[in-house]
């Protein structure tokens, strides 16, 4: 699958595209200012108030998450085209379309940030792409307005408290890239916005607390700040980037996300919990799954597929990710090696090999997988499947031997038998 | 204060109930009421491989049925789409077994849900063992066989005897070709394989090959081991509906019986609700037990505080993989998915060894993955590239050369333990060699290495813990199944076979329940 990100090098951008590239294996376009210098990513220089470059003719999905963060520079508008140009260049494959809007979007939005949002939405709607809007996205690395919060709970002793009514409806970063790259291939009965956020509000100040606890590890005093002075300050420093992104927050719709979650049957993790807990559980578990599919089948697997791993894993296992050696990473054919040296183990209750089953039959459970087994042979069928057989035996005696091999250097650290990650 | 409730409705149990109603009584049949939970795909099997995006509902489960028991016996249990018809039986009726695969059923229809469809009548010798008259049982063999539905040849062939079944047969099923071509290399080289005890026909099953009564004939869409969406195969279900229609009947599926007690007149049966948990008691002048073997003989051996370990006849198994070399790289189809061929083997000792040939397509290939020692990949790449040219094979021993017992325990629980006589393993041993022998005959290779004894209990043939004699002592049944010393009893599952075959065993069962039904009826109603 050929995917083209914009705005790869912003906040989730980044962290969607490292998702993309390292659970997914799909073939990556990056359409950005600058080169995000990542391993097996194709970059594209682009910027909104440019033409398109030229894409390559058998994309299959664009996901449109640049965004004009230099409002005073650029002309509205300037947004508006660029989305249409890439629609434009999208409808010449068909390629499906994401894209990532935002909570304020709407109509009638104070900003023109949001009427923006919401006239890309309607553009994106006519060419039956999907958007999809974010709540407060947290987590990860420290960039973009999450960077700019978790940076001020640094460096403030005492925080704003601007009660209860401004709030937030969470989301992780990684939730979002994973809610994006389900959107890559599944359809979800033609939805044409996704809200992706926690259903129940955050108090502002309770995000604020949070993120001094775990990110910060400072107790932070907080100061109750009337609305009002904030408004002021806006008014006399115009510029500031982080006082109008906190302005925007007094004001947001609430979205009613329960039903987008329960259609892509995704429970969003706890705030509270999910910062300090050590993340990235799932996409482990999805790397995982992509090289046990791939070592078996050879092939790329839908989010979908891989997804139903990470929950066979979570649900009957109860244990993480393993521990799976970088030969095999690079090399997925060396499973080969480690799953003979495992059988050489007596234990009988080897994790790799279950999951090796596993995954054996829920590779096949796909199309993927009824392709791999029941697909055409093609020309002599014969010779092929003589050679096939004999490639076969081959590969089982190599890496057979090289399992020996790991086997007797088991103390070594790169001969680890893909045993489970430490909690 | 019922007139006659039955207790199952697998093939037993619905096997009663057609003479009984007909009889003019009035029948409560009682089930576990578990029924399917995910449906099989309608579209043929390598249609619904290649396109169904969703396939995995039905390949693994939405809650991982297939992943869930790796090391169950047969796929069988693992298929998402019949895991329902062997849920729970074995905690809920109190089993306990000791490296014996003990199963049943809580399902309406019970195991005929997910059964191989063999269907066979005992042969002259083995109806020795009953103690009735051959002609009752002659008759109700036609009785349920005309009910159930048999396709087999047209003409007769090298088992028409063996089988016993081909007057009753309508319709052939296609073979695939693989089977096909074995079968007219068999034809060419009869004599030759015959020599070596082992002959050879197409198998007799209960599989509709054309619409009948609101069934549907086969298509060879090749889903069976996933549940005939078309109801092609027989199962007890379809008579479960048609009893229903029929006003003295009623089902009260959900209904599990725990105990059941003798009273002065009739039975009384001590039964839990299994949605509300809630027990209450049903009374009857007549109690039919068909809850199959293993259920039944805990409810009556407890009934007659009867605690003397006792035979459980089941049949050794073992299975096998044969390669045809002419077939390789031939296009892959799909066909139909349970019994082509079936052979007998001739045994020392009078013995005879029965087995069927099956198509592997139908077969997740991770089902073969498992049981090769190689690195999952190349087992992968390996059956990917044989699937057209190979075939499955199982074989059954009769079921005395189990040693396997049951036995009430002390909290009335039912243990089941033992395994497999000796002189199993050796007939096994030998049946192999010939099979080896013959097979190669027919240009097909038994791949050295792949018969696998399968596990004690594993082939879910149960029978004769309470065997017919016709001088019944305690824990033993009278001609009409009636368990000594009792009276208004009639067990009619397996429990009352006195002997199994090493032929499929369920037309037997489903004649014997009919033959005692139209007993019960023609004794009239007791007062």
């Amino acid at each position: 699958m050929k995917v083209a990100v914009t705005g790869a090098t912003g906040y989730v951008g980044r962290e969607f595209v490292s998702f993309v590239n390292k659970s997914l294996g799909v073939e990556l376009y990056v359409l950005s200012r600058s080169d995000p210098r990542l391993n097996g990513v194709t970059w594209c220089y682009y910027d909104l108030d440019q033409e398109c470059p030229i894409l390559p003719s058998s994309l299959d999905v664009i996901v449109h998450l640049a965004s004009n963060t230099k409002h005073d520079e650029l002309p509205a508008d300037i947004e508006i085209t660029a989305a249409s140009r890439l629609l434009e260049e999208a409808g010449k494959t068909r390629a499906r379309f994401i894209f990532v809007s935002s909570q304020t979007a709407s109509k009638n939005a104070k900003s023109s940030y949001g009427k923006t949002k919401w006239q890309i939405e309607k553009l994106v709607q006519e060419y039956g792409g999907i958007s999809v809007r974010p709540g407060q996205v947290y987590g990860g690395s420290r960039r973009g307005l999450y960077g700019r919060i978790v940076e001020l709970v640094d460096r403030l002793p005492i925080l704003p408290d601007f009660g209860d009514n401004v709030r937030v409806q969470l989301i992780h970063v990684e939730e979002l890239s994973e809610i994006l790259a389900r959107l890559l291939t599944e359809n979800f009965n033609g939805k044409e916005i996704f809200f992706a956020a926690d259903p129940n509000w955050t108090s502002f100040r309770s995000y604020l607390t949070g993120l001094a606890e775990t990110q910060v590890k400072k107790r932070r005093l907080f100061v109750r700040v009337p609305k009002f002075i904030l408004i002021g300050a806006a008014w006399i420093f115009p510029n500031h980037k982080s006082l109008a992104s906190l302005i925007s927050l007094f004001s947001l719709p609430y979205m009613h996300t329960a039903a987008s979650l329960a259609a892509m049957d995704i429970t969003l993790r706890n705030f509270d919990t999910s910062l300090q807990k050590k993340s990235g559980t799932d996409r482990h578990l999805l790397e995982e799954g992509r090289i046990l599919f791939e070592y078996l089948i050879g092939k790329s697997f839908s989010y979908f597929s891989l997804r139903g791993y990470v929950r066979a894993i979570k649900s009957l296992r109860g244990t993480g990710p393993l521990n799976i050696p970088i030969l095999a990473r690079a090399f997925p054919s060396m499973l080969g090696a480690y799953e003979s040296a495992s059988s050489f183990t007596s234990s009988t209750s080897n994790e790799l090999l279950w999951r090796v089953a596993a995954a054996t039959q829920l590779s096949e459970s796909t199309v993927a997988g009824g392709e791999y087994y029941f697909g055409e042979l093609g020309k002599y069928p014969v010779l092929r499947s003589v050679s096939t057989l004999f490639l076969a035996g081959l590969s089982e005696a190599l890496y057979r031997s090289v399992g020996g091999f790991i086997f007797c250097l088991r103390k070594l650290p790169f001969s680890n038998y893909c045993e489970q990650r430490d909690a | 204060m019922h007139d006659i409730v039955i207790v199952g409705s697998g093939p037993a149990g619905v096997s009663a109930a057609f003479p009984l109603l007909e009889g003019g009584r009035d029948v409560l049949m009682l089930d576990g009421g578990k029924t399917l939970t995910v449906n099989a795909s309608s579209d043929g099997y390598l249609k619904a491989r290649l396109s169904d995006t969703e396939q995995s509902k039905w390949m693994i489960g939405s809650d991982f049925q297939a992943l869930r028991f790796p090391d169950a016996v047969s796929p069988k249990l693992r298929v998402p789409t019949q895991s329902f018809a062997f849920d729970s039986f074995a905690s809920v009726n109190r089993i306990e077994s000791n490296n014996v695969v003990a199963l049943g059923s809580l399902a309406t229809g019970g195991l005929s849900n997910s059964w191989g469809c063999g269907v066979a009548a005992y042969s002259e010798d083995a109806l020795e063992t009953f103690p009735c008259q051959r002609s009752a049982m002659t008759r109700s063999y036609e009785n349920v066989a005309t009910r159930v539905g048999i396709s087999g040849v047209d003409l007769s062939d090298d088992l028409s005897e063996y089988f016993g079944v081909d007057d009753w047969t309508s319709g052939e099923i296609p073979l695939d070709n693989i089977h096909n071509s074995i079968l007219q290399t068999y034809e060419k080289r009869r004599a030759s394989v015959q020599r070596l005890g082992v002959k050879m026909g197409v198998a007799r099953k209960a599989v509709l090959s054309a619409d009948s009564l609101g069934r549907k004939g086969c298509n060879l869409c090749g889903n069976c081991l996933f549940g005939c969406t078309r109801q092609s195969l027989y199962s007890s279900v379809s008579d479960v509906e048609r009893l229903k229609t029929m006003p003295s009947f009623r089902l009260e599926p959900g209904t599990l019986v725990e105990r059941i007690e003798q009273m002065d007149h009739g039975w009384r049966l001590y039964v839990l609700e299994m949605d509300t948990n809630d027990r209450r008691i049903i009374d009857c002048n007549t109690l039919v037990m068909a809850a199959g073997t293993l259920a039944t003989t805990r409810l009556v051996f407890e009934c007659l505080s009867y605690e003397d370990p006792v035979q459980l006849l089941s049949c050794p198994t073992a299975a096998f993989l044969l390669w045809k070399p002419s077939f390789l790289g031939s296009p892959v189809k799909e066909g139909f998915g349970l019994g082509q061929l079936s052979f007998s083997v001739q045994l020392p000792k009078k013995y005879t060894a029965f087995g069927s040939l099956f198509s592997p397509v139908g077969i997740p290939i991770s089902e073969f993955v498992r049981q090769i020692p190689l690195q999952s990949k190349v087992s992968a790449r390996i059956m990917k590239n044989l699937l057209s040219s190979t075939s499955i094979g199982n074989v059954f021993l009769p079921g005395q050369l189990s040693n396997i017992t049951v036995r009430l325990g002390l909290e009335h629980q039912l243990i089941v333990e033992g395994g497999y006589s000796t002189e199993a393993q050796l007939m096994l041993a030998n049946a192999r060699k010939k099979l080896m022998r013959a097979f190669l005959k027919l240009g097909v290779i038994l791949i050295p290495g792949s018969f696998t004894t399968g596990l004690p209990g594993g082939d879910i043939h149960y029978a004769g813990t309470i065997p017919m004699k016709s001088d019944p002592k305690i824990g033993e049944s009278s001609e009409f199944c009636e368990p000594a010393t009792t009276r208004g009893l009639f067990v009619v599952d397996g429990a009352s076979l006195p002997y199994l075959s090493e032929q499929s065993h369920t037309l037997t069962i489903m004649a014997n329940a009919d033959r005692v039904a139209n007993h019960i009826v023609s004794q009239g109603v007791d007062l």
